[in-house]
């Protein structure tokens, strides 16, 4: 009796009494996690969406007798208490803020006349106001034949643009190139009997000293240590002949400058023609240009002029990019209008520092680090998790080392950006650039001496192999020789020594490379983790029946351990490219910046050009949001590319979901 | 007491108890020159841990020897030193060594990947690589670096053939093999390893995870294949030994007692410790 008297105590006062609470606990936490998700996704997709739709333009009378054409944005209520309204009144180029609050009792009457046109235009913003007549016939066109203007000033301005950004962009490319080229055999004249090496030879020395470690390692595995040694040493002797290959002689050399340069000139005058000639032409388009004017004149009567310092000169048709009438619209044009400004929105530079046009470079900026950064880091990650959990030692040493990789992943991000500014841009960067810095430089002889000693202890590595501590060490200091030798090498003095004395370096300040890299260790946490789950979850019965098959540790790892990983690998890389996609801080420090006036990939070899800057989305809704000069007016593109970024990181998430189910409905059963 | 002797009780347990070595009871086999495998005086350890104890065994070519014994007593370990799986084992040590047609398998020279790929192993889960029906059973040539399309289907319908499972999947080869039943994953698995033409064909518990009509198939499929493999086979199933086996060795703690003919071995046990486990009164 008294058991259970116990017994059913127990039962009110322990856990159990808490009865459903628990659970609803969890619902409700649950629940404010999905509203926070679906709300904070909701509010982008309506409010980047709603961006670009066409509003009405009111026309307001104030009690000074004043009329004000303006979009409605918003409404607020002011010191006094009274309502008010923000209009988007535009026209800066006419001394107007383009932001106005309009309170309730200043206001006589409110319209909306149908004949109000509203411009998008190149520069200053947008223009409202009304169709006027021209001051020279005294006639008004009709919106048929001013939208024909329009057209035509477009096709105009198609014209000039595709001139200046096509044959004339060629040309200045060219001349850039003779220039450098010019500078480049100053630069040998000046170095004399220097045997400075140029790029060339030095890869192919690079190349060689690869294919001399590779063949001292095939060797090493035929058991052939004799050839070892007599491959260290032909390639020191390789290597010698190249570098201390003799210059020409003084007076050679001054001859074969001369007539580098008196060729280059030539061909530097021939290119200065081509430019003449292509410059004319675009001065007479431009002039052919500035004969199409248009009429539209604010609600003052002043007409829409040319910019803000030109008042006297009427807006040029070509400077329009899209007009309409927002009063007079069928829900269908709206449509029209809509889809025309999202498309533009899409394939379009920007404009009016950002605030206006298009953000299509920042699409391909954000695309392109991306995919780069995936193509670093997921090789990387895999070999590193692949020797971390088939090859290693399970100790110590990997505990440690499986305990730092997770805490990398815990390091701010900004960590990352610096280092990638200060190891990548500068001191990688830097030495490509511009060879090693001279305070590290060794002289040639203890470079030799470094170089002999490297190779030695290569080869004793070689013979020394069976004491297998001795013979790590020994592959450990010839590494790092190997290491030194090329940081600290005489012979070396960059690729690009002659843009650098130009004061401007390639790889030496960030980029889209440096950039990749930096977001690529950023990422690399995530990748190892996950792969080396999904490595350790391959079940050992695999491992085993394809050991016993006799298949070696390499075989095994690439048919089975890794084809069966697979699906945790695409994890890891889902997860990476998500990361890196939506990374900001980092980037703001090694190659993201604000405008880009090329693009990191062209239809041109070498077509990625990892040296470049570049705009990526992240960033772009930074400096929109904080940094633009008219954040009003930027407010639109901050919600557009906020969904964009977000659309573009759930449609790779969802690429790759469906490449991992893939792979894994090959791993369970079915038809392959 | 001498090996002739009538059994006394529990000759083993005692042995062990004192510390004693002890000489396995064996009797009736064929002629060294018959014997593909001759285990030499092998012992294992893992880490500290002693799991076999000199054992020395020879094993008929051409024939099915048994391996039974109570859990524990290292009728695996056995099995797996003769691929030199345990190497894969992190602690492992060996003593004695263990040939081949004469040829060692422990010494330093042994290339362990070729002995591999002569020493075919079955093992007590089917484990099918996550492939398609063909890939699996061509592993074996397509590690080896073989591509001619000819060869490999040729091989792959030998080895279903052998296995018993070319009928079944004939038409699908194509196929996942995750998608066979257990007992042709099985059977699928045996293909596999007879897809290299091995000297020596080890079965670790093949049937120990099916039921018995997978089971009756498997036996069936060892008889058929004895004769052309030599087929050292791990079992806890009394009546499976007796039924596919030729040579049965009984094996208790780590240690080789009683080997001999099957059908000796099991109606004549000369140890008292082989008479109490194949009448099932212990293990």
């Amino acid at each position: 009796m008294s058991s259970d008297a116990a017994i059913s105590s127990r039962s009110t006062t322990g856990p159990r009494s808490l009865g459903v609470l628990p659970q609803w606990m969890m619902a409700f936490a649950l629940s404010v996690c999905a509203i926070m998700i679906v709300g904070l996704l909701g509010l982008i997709v309506a409010q980047g969406a709603a961006s670009f739709w066409p509003k009405p333009v009111d026309e307001i009378t104030l009690h000074d007798g004043g009329t004000v054409l303006g979009i409605p944005i918003r409404s607020g209520v002011n010191f006094d208490g009274d309502p008010q309204t923000l209009y988007r009144i535009g026209n800066r180029d006419l001394g107007q803020i383009p932001f106005r609050w309009i309170s309730e009792s200043e206001i006589e009457s409110r319209s909306r006349p149908s004949d109000v046109v509203l411009l998008e235009r190149r520069e200053w913003g947008i223009f409202i106001g009304r169709l006027a007549p021209d001051p020279e016939t005294g006639e008004t066109t009709t919106w048929e034949g001013f939208a024909g203007d329009l057209d035509d000033g477009a096709q105009r301005r198609r014209e000039i643009d595709g001139l200046r950004g096509g044959a004339l962009a060629r040309v200045n490319r060219e001349l850039t190139v003779n220039r450098q080229q010019i500078a480049e055999a100053d630069l040998r004249l000046a170095d004399g009997q220097r045997s400075g090496l140029g790029s060339a030879p030095w890869v192919i020395i690079l190349g060689a000293g690869l294919l001399a470690c590779g063949a001292s390692f095939l060797s090493f595995a035929r058991r052939a240590r004799l050839r070892g040694a007599l491959v260290a040493a032909g390639g020191l002797l390789v290597l010698w002949t190249a570098l201390e290959r003799p210059g020409l002689a003084e007076s050679e050399l001054v001859e074969w400058h001369q007539a580098r340069v008196e060729s280059l000139a030539d061909e530097q005058r021939e290119i200065e023609q081509r430019f003449v000639t292509l410059n004319e032409r675009l001065v007479t388009l431009e002039d052919a240009d500035r004969q199409h004017r248009v009429s539209v004149a604010a609600s003052d009567g002043t007409l829409a002029p040319e910019s803000q310092s030109a008042t006297d000169r009427r807006l040029m048709a070509s400077q329009v990019i899209r007009a309409i009438r927002p009063n007079a619209m069928s829900l269908w044009d709206r449509f029209g209008v809509f889809g025309s400004r999202w498309a533009e929105y899409l394939i379009d530079d920007p404009r009016e520092a950002n605030t206006e046009g298009g953000i299509f470079p920042v699409i391909v900026g954000t695309v392109t680090v991306t995919l780069l950064l995936t193509v670093v880091v997921v090789p990387l990650g895999v070999l590193a998790a692949l020797y971390i959990r088939e090859y290693a030692k399970q100790g110590v040493l990997i505990s440690v080392l499986r305990v730092a990789i997770n805490n990398l992943a815990g390091v701010p991000s900004i960590v990352y950006g610096i280092f990638g500014l200060g190891f990548f841009c500068y001191a990688v960067g830097g030495y490509i650039d511009g060879g090693p810095d001279a305070s590290v430089t060794m002289g040639k002889a203890a470079w030799w001496i470094v170089a002999i000693g490297c190779a030695s202890a290569f080869v004793s590595a070689l013979l020394f192999r069976s004491k297998v501590r001795a013979a790590g060490v020994l592959w450990a200091l010839g590494a790092t020789a190997v290491l030194v030798l090329f940081a600290t090498s005489p012979y070396f003095d960059g690729f690009f020594r002659v843009k650098l004395l130009d004061g401007e370096p390639t790889f030496g300040s960030s980029g889209l490379l440096w950039a990749s890299l930096t977001l690529a260790l950023l990422t690399l946490p995530v990748v190892i983790v996950s792969t080396e789950e999904a490595i350790a979850a391959v079940p050992q019965s695999l491992r085993e029946a394809s050991y016993g098959c006799g298949a070696s540790r390499w075989q095994t790892i690439s048919r089975v351990v890794l084809p069966g990983a697979m699906p945790g690998v695409m994890t890891g890389t889902i997860l990476a490219m998500a990361r890196g996609a939506g990374e900001v801080a980092p980037l703001m420090v090694v190659g993201a910046v604000k405008l880009a006036p090329e693009l990191p990939i062209e239809p041109r070899a070498p077509f990625v050009f990892a040296d470049r800057s570049f705009m990526h989305l992240g960033f772009h809704i930074f400096d929109l949001g904080f940094q633009s000069p008219d954040s009003e007016a930027a407010r639109g593109m901050v919600w557009t590319t906020t969904l964009l970024l977000i659309v573009l990181v759930v449609t790779m998430n969802l690429a790759a979901i469906y490449l991992r189910g893939r792979l894994r409905s090959r791993l369970v059963g079915g038809h392959f | 007491m001498t090996t002739n002797a009538p059994a006394t009780p529990h000759r083993v347990l005692d042995a062990v108890n004192e510390g004693k070595p002890f000489g396995a009871e064996t009797y009736g086999l064929p002629d060294v020159t018959d014997c593909i495998l001759d285990v030499d005086r092998f012992s294992l350890w893992y880490g500290a841990a002693q799991a076999l104890y000199e054992v020395s065994m020879r094993v008929p070519k051409g024939r099915v020897t048994a391996l039974v014994g109570p859990s524990g007593c290292g009728k695996s370990t056995l099995l797996r030193s003769v691929n030199r799986l345990n190497d894969l084992v992190a602690g492992v040590r060996t003593e004695g060594d263990m040939l081949l047609n004469a040829r060692s398998l422990y010494a330093p020279s042994v290339d362990v990947i070729a002995l591999r790929k002569r020493v075919g192993m079955v093992f007590q889960k089917s484990n099918p690589f996550p492939m398609s029906i063909f890939e699996n059973v061509v592993y074996p040539l397509r590690i080896a670096g073989e591509r001619r399309r000819g060869v490999l289907k040729e091989v792959c319908e030998r080895s279903l053939r052998s296995a018993a499972l070319w009928d079944e999947v004939s038409d699908r080869l194509s196929e996942s093999a995750l998608g066979l039943s257990g007992g042709q994953q099985q059977r699928l698995c045996i293909a596999r390893a007879i897809a290299a033409e091995p000297e020596v064909l080890l079965m670790d518990e093949p049937c120990s995870a099916l039921d018995p009509i997978a089971t009756a198939r498997i036996e069936e499929l060892i008889s058929e294949i004895a004769g052309r493999y030599t087929v050292l086979i791990v079992t806890h199933n009394m009546q499976q030994a007796s039924r596919v086996s030729d040579f049965t060795a009984f094996m208790y703690l780590g240690r080789l007692v009683e080997y001999g003919p099957t059908a000796d071995l099991f109606q004549t046990p000369r140890l008292t410790e082989t008479e109490e486990y194949v009448t099932g009164r212990f293990g």
